[in-house]
């Protein structure tokens, strides 16, 4: 504590809002002689308070099923709804940045992840406005017991790909308001299959709302972008043992094409993310004998009754998928005739393997890529610890790579004309 | 006025005038003549120093004073309320008195100030106990660097003496050289202040009046109320933002953690000069509310150059020594918060 405050020299404060309105801030010099009081000087500021949730926009993915198998047999088309518009603004660029989250985020933390985004590109300098887009992952919301999310990622990826039609409305909508903004999406984690999903739609209607996209630890193979790409020996040796079709290749070819002139992919990777290793566990996953049910794979999803021979498959019935435990895994699928899986959107979920590591974790992706990348291991400091795999998110904002990372998700979402 | 009369009989009667050779009047002039005023028939006979006249019918006495050699000694200014409620005491007001200094000049950035400038003259060659103020023509405003020395030409001012502030600091504004006193110039010493603001958060703090930091009613200065709850490490976690919307961060009234940074803004005062207490000066801080309720939490600011180390350095609180745990990140003073909301003035430190 000083001796004197009034000493001289300049004062630095930190403050924090405790109250919502707008108002002006008045600092006063007075000086009291006997019993009366003079005003020497004033001087204020205008401050604006917001609840944080008025300062960016919130959208949603609506109308995709979330019930296996349900999600499966029932064609449906999702949409979006905006649930609030940004009501304040950080300032005046003509520009949007919007957020697609992950796998397995329940309302609250997702509400988290974007406040902690938004907060993180502001300090940066941001002056664009911020939306985020949330779509029907599974996750603690939808589960009946703690921990059951974990076992949710195949379904979800499948929800992740329903969501594409209705996340590819939203980015036309919001082009429709913001003709002449630039408009940008980042995307996390399994948000890349979200991401790749609409990109691919409005691509394939020739509609191109976007400029930019950053794919931040984004949990697709790499042949999706790039089918030329490093393949990944685990992976093949789980083909060598059990074949799947091969239809992540070059899934995302074109997916350019929804992009304004000038546009491009980043890819923000970290060799070393331990989700993305879970991912490739889970990629590769397979049990000669399962308590005696033979193979059983989880990837394709023979718990679920999947089953493929790499060029035909099919979504059966069997003895896991009509237990208790099955309803706790994905759902009752009950005695029905076998079918015959030809959607892509089933396939890749269900029933087959990637060739390669996910986008989030390799580097020099070309294709639809390009080989633009920024490695978060060796050029900002990510580590293979697991709370890394959302590091951006996770660290305190004082942590020695978040404020680098955004500085390049600011730079490359709106790259310096 | 020096000049004595032989007789004391009527005033028409002859008598001899005379002027002493160093009579000086209330200035400490000396009166080197006097023109005496004859009525009939019309004469004006002159009185020199050291002389006399013999004359009479005289009905008026004209002197002719020494010329005042005036030197420049110093300068006074006041300041003019243009609505005459707090004006200075300037030369020529019944209350000024020569002992009078120069008060003290506090403005702020943005807000026009009215000064008047006088040059404190000594009679050089008379009463050096009695002076003489000439008001002077302002010349140029600048800025003082932390050395006391002018750095930049700053504001506008008019050689009325009208000044706008346009950034923070000590100020000087002079006066028009003085051709008869070797060119000399008074000099005016503002404290300008001002509340700043990172309002475009780039991390610099803007402090001029036409940068991007200002803030206007329709551009203010946009922020979140800390509503979060950042919890601090334990339990083997560290530290992480947590869902309890029961128990928004603000209501603690303390950092909790450094996470919680992200949602603290920066606020400076500038310019403010040294203002004893005992000399009865107070420093106040209120937030008048144009809608709603706005309230904020003030700490201050652990950091020497109110940086922004706290949102890019671990370590950018550790560089004082003199904290306790709960006062990592804010000095020990507003270590509880101050919270600063509707109407309520609140005296500073």
């Amino acid at each position: 504590m000083p001796t004197s405050f009034l000493d001289g020299n300049r004062k630095h404060f930190l403050f924090e809002g405790a109250d919502l309105g707008s108002g002006e801030l008045v600092l006063t010099v007075s000086r009291t002689n006997g019993s009366a009081t003079t005003i020497i000087a004033q001087t204020s500021e205008r401050l604006d308070l917001r609840d944080i949730r008025e300062l960016y926009e919130q959208a949603a993915v609506i109308d995709v099923i979330q019930k296996w198998p349900a999600m499966v047999q029932q064609p449906t088309n999702s949409n979006f709804a905006v649930g609030s518009y940004a009501t304040a603004s950080i300032g005046d660029a003509k520009q949007i940045a919007v957020f697609i989250h992950g796998w397995r985020m329940p309302y609250s933390e997702h509400q988290i992840f974007a406040q902690t985004m938004f907060k993180r590109l502001y300090w940066q300098g941001y002056q664009g406005k911020f939306a985020v887009l949330r779509w029907p992952t599974r996750s603690t919301d939808t589960e009946l017991f703690p921990g059951m999310d974990f076992i949710t990622y195949n379904r979800s990826e499948h929800i992740a790909f329903k969501s594409g039609t209705g996340a590819a409305a939203y980015l036309m909508n919001l082009r429709s308001r913001f003709p002449d903004y630039v408009i940008s999406l980042c995307a996390h984690s399994m948000g890349g299959i979200v991401t790749m999903q609409t990109l691919k739609e409005l691509a394939l209607g020739g509609q191109r709302p976007l400029d930019n996209v950053v794919l931040m630890q984004a949990a697709v193979p790499s042949h999706c972008f790039d089918p030329n790409a490093a393949s990944h020996q685990l992976f093949l040796n789980g083909e060598a043992e059990f074949p799947t079709p091969d239809t992540y290749r070059n899934y995302a070819a074109g997916v350019t094409n929804a992009l304004r002139d000038g546009g491009k992919i980043v890819n923000f990777f970290n060799p070393q993310d331990a989700a993305l290793l879970a991912w490739e566990v889970n990629q590769a996953f397979r049990v000669t004998n399962f308590f005696g049910y033979g193979l059983v794979t989880m990837k394709a999803n023979t718990f679920l009754g999947y089953y493929t021979d790499g060029t035909n498959s099919v979504l059966r019935t069997n003895e896991l998928n009509q237990t208790l435990l099955s309803i706790a895994y994905g759902g009752y699928y009950g005695n029905r005739p076998t079918r015959s899986i030809t959607n892509v959107i089933e396939l890749m979920p269900f029933a087959t393997r990637p060739r390669s590591q996910a986008v989030g974790q390799q580097a020099a992706v070309r294709g639809q890529i390009l080989g633009q990348e920024l490695n978060l291991e060796i050029q900002l400091g990510f580590t293979g610890n697991g709370i890394d795999h959302s590091g951006q998110f996770n660290r305190n904002i004082q942590s020695p790579p978040i404020w680098p990372f955004y500085f390049q998700l600011k730079t490359n979402l709106f790259p310096q004309q | 006025m020096g000049v004595t009369r032989s007789s004391s009989q009527f005033p028409w009667s002859t008598a001899d005038y005379s002027l002493g050779s160093d009579f000086r009047n209330i200035f400490g002039l000396r009166i080197q003549s006097v023109k005496l005023g004859r009525l009939s028939p019309a004469q004006y006979p002159v009185l020199q120093a050291g002389g006399s006249v013999t004359t009479n019918s005289i009905s008026g006495y004209f002197p002719e004073v020494e010329r005042p050699v005036l030197e420049t000694i110093g300068y006074y200014f006041g300041r003019i309320d243009p609505w005459h409620v707090q004006s200075d005491q300037l030369p020529g007001h019944i209350d000024f008195t020569p002992t009078n200094t120069t008060p003290l000049f506090i403005g702020s950035v943005g807000q026009s100030m009215e000064f008047s400038g006088w040059a404190k003259q000594r009679i050089a060659n008379g009463d050096t106990n009695k002076f003489a103020y000439r008001e002077e023509y302002f010349d140029k405003a600048y800025r003082l660097d932390t050395s006391g020395n002018p750095a930049n030409e700053t504001g506008i001012l008019s050689e009325y003496g009208e000044f706008f502030p346009t950034e923070p600091g000590r100020v000087i504004l002079t006066t028009k050289p003085d051709p008869d006193q070797g060119g000399i110039q008074g000099t005016c010493l503002v404290h300008v202040i001002r509340l700043s603001l990172d309002v475009n958060h780039d991390s610099l703090m803007d402090l001029s009046y036409t940068g991007p930091d200002n803030t206007t009613a329709a551009r203010p200065f946009v922020f979140w109320a800390n509503s979060d709850n950042d919890a601090p490490a334990g339990n083997g976690k560290q530290e992480h933002d947590q869902y309890n919307p029961a128990m928004p961060d603000h209501l603690y009234g303390q950092v909790r953690s450094q996470r919680g940074l992200e949602d603290f803004a920066r606020l400076w005062i500038t310019g403010l000069p040294e203002l004893p207490a005992t000399q009865g000066y107070t420093v106040s801080l209120a937030l008048y509310p144009i809608s709603g309720s706005p309230a904020i939490n003030l700490y201050l600011a652990d950091e020497f150059d109110g940086g922004t180390r706290y949102l890019t350095d671990t370590n950018g609180h550790q560089h004082r020594s003199e904290h306790d745990h709960k006062s990592h990140y804010v000095e020990g003073y507003y270590q509880v918060g101050r919270r600063i909301h509707v109407f309520i003035a609140h005296k500073l430190p």
